[in-house]
């Protein structure tokens, strides 16, 4: 449910933008939503990319399967270039019948029902991440709103000109 | 009846109409807002 915050926050984040500028329209305020989302995901990938996993795994939560994917082996520890695979004693043939192999498993890996649907998910969580910034941002666009139902001491002076003077 | 073509002049140039400063402050909220709710563990699962 991580990503239920990331589209709170999302959203606040696209309401503070349209807080912040001024005479937008809609059309306006969503083009803003969008960048600061840009922003965002920026800021969260550069995260990632560094080692600090903030919020990017939330929306590609889906795509993280934790059960290994059916037919995939493990290939840790296993020599995966020609040259390493002879030293290691491995005939060419052997080496050559074992890419084809793994080739097989990844490609039958990927399609894999749990993989596709793993892909549409994911992009359905930044398809929603977006709108998330776009819907708070026009939210926030436009004047403030007013709440008329309280009865409020007019602040205005309503006294003629002649007595002001 | 003569026409007189209408021009448009710039009195203030127009640098960008996107504000920036209020994207980064938008960008800053909603990645404060994503750490407060993950901190506290909400939603919880």
């Amino acid at each position: 449910m991580a990503v239920a915050s990331l589209l709170i926050s999302l959203f606040l984040g696209g309401f503070t933008v349209s807080q912040c500028t001024i005479g937008e329209t809609g059309g306006e305020a969503a083009v803003h939503g969008i960048i600061m989302w840009g922003v965002v995901f920026a800021f969260l990938l550069w995260l990632t990319t560094t080692g600090m996993s903030l919020g990017f795994n939330a929306v590609m939560s889906a795509a993280s399967v934790t059960n290994p994917m059916p037919g995939a082996s493990d290939t840790s520890g296993v020599a995966t270039d020609k040259t390493t695979a002879r030293q290691e004693g491995e005939s060419d043939a052997a080496y050559t019948q074992r890419l084809g192999t793994a080739g097989a498993q990844v490609r039958s890996a990927a399609e894999s029902p749990r993989a596709i649907s793993a892909a549409w998910w994911t992009f359905a969580g930044v398809l929603f991440s977006m709108l998330a910034a776009m819907v708070g941002a026009v939210c926030g666009s436009g004047p403030s709103q007013v709440v008329a139902g309280f009865p409020v001491r007019s602040r205005s002076s309503c006294r003629p000109a002649a007595e002001l003077w | 009846m003569t026409t007189v073509p209408v021009t448009v002049r710039e009195e203030l140039p127009v640098r960008s109409r996107v504000s920036f400063a209020a994207i980064i402050a938008g960008a800053v909220v909603a990645l404060a807002v994503y750490l407060l709710l993950s901190l506290l563990g909400w939603p919880s699962n």
